[in-house]
């Protein structure tokens, strides 16, 4: 069987973080940051870049790997380890993270996204009166 | 004669040698470790055997697969450079995966071909396919006198 990788939810505000996940088969991910924003990455192994999906609604980046089952094979199997399976993973991103500054790559089963973070005029800046 | 094994059972083509070493204690707290080996898979076809190694991030030409004796080796090493460590210099904040240093060995059978060994790595699982020998029906038949 596949082992499994239940998601820990970050403690901390500032960082991407998974929120839901609805299918059983959940991809497990590294999140680093670095002085340009963060960087994602989730392995896909046996996804092509057609079979992936990013969709990224205000402040929820979902990914979505589409992939058909096959009920019927001519292999047989002699030990099963992992399998294929499709999956779907959101991550809640933090308001550091400009919107528009995002890319993604998908290469040898594994999807790279790269949050880029925004400047400082693009940060709203609140002035809170004191009564 | 196969139609008298069953796979798995009976019969390995197989026999992971290092499993316990490489997983058996990350398994244990698997909700802490990072998995740094990949997993695999064994088919059987007809003619051959598969194996399917999950290791996604890497190139084709990271990995080393030799075949000494009846053990097939798979090996990748990437060393990084001082310079590129410095320059990405990246702070993990989740790990989840590392796939930059691992050896997976398995033992094969008799009746597979060491000599039609095919390779390939498409994206991110690598597939060796191992030829399976004619094997020649050794048995007997013995009359009653």
């Amino acid at each position: 069987m596949n082992k499994m990788h239940f998601y820990r939810p970050m403690m901390t505000g500032s960082i991407p973080t998974s929120t839901q996940s609805k299918t059983t088969s959940i991809p497990a991910s590294n999140i680093s940051k670095s002085q340009k924003g963060y960087n994602l990455e989730i392995a896909v192994p046996g996804f092509s870049k057609e079979e992936l999906e990013i969709i990224l609604e205000e402040d929820n980046l979902k990914i979505i790997g589409k992939y058909e089952v096959e009920k019927e094979t001519k292999e047989q199997f002699i030990h099963k380890g992992f399998t294929k399976q499709p999956f779907e993973i959101s991550f809640k991103l933090s308001d550091t993270i400009d919107n528009e500054n995002i890319d993604a790559k998908v290469e040898n089963g594994l999807l790279r996204i790269n949050l880029g973070l925004k400047t400082e005029a693009q940060k709203e800046v609140k002035n809170i009166a004191i009564i | 004669m196969e139609n008298y094994i069953k796979p798995g059972y009976s019969f390995r083509p197989y026999k992971n040698v290092d499993s316990f070493f490489n997983q058996g204690l990350n398994n244990f707290w698997s909700n802490d470790s990072i998995i740094d080996v990949p997993q695999h898979n064994v088919k059987s076809t007809g003619e051959s055997y598969i194996i399917e190694l999950s290791a996604p991030g890497l190139e084709k030409d990271q990995f080393d697969i030799s075949i000494e004796d009846n053990t097939l080796t798979i090996k990748v090493d990437r060393k990084k450079s001082t310079e590129q460590i410095d320059m990405l210099n990246p702070t993990y904040l989740k790990k989840e995966f590392s796939f930059e240093k691992f050896t997976r060995r398995f033992q094969l059978d008799k009746n597979i071909s060491k000599d039609n060994l095919i390779a390939t790595y498409v994206n991110g699982i690598l597939s060796i396919t191992l030829a399976k020998k004619n094997i020649v029906d050794s048995r007997k038949k013995i009359e009653i006198a």
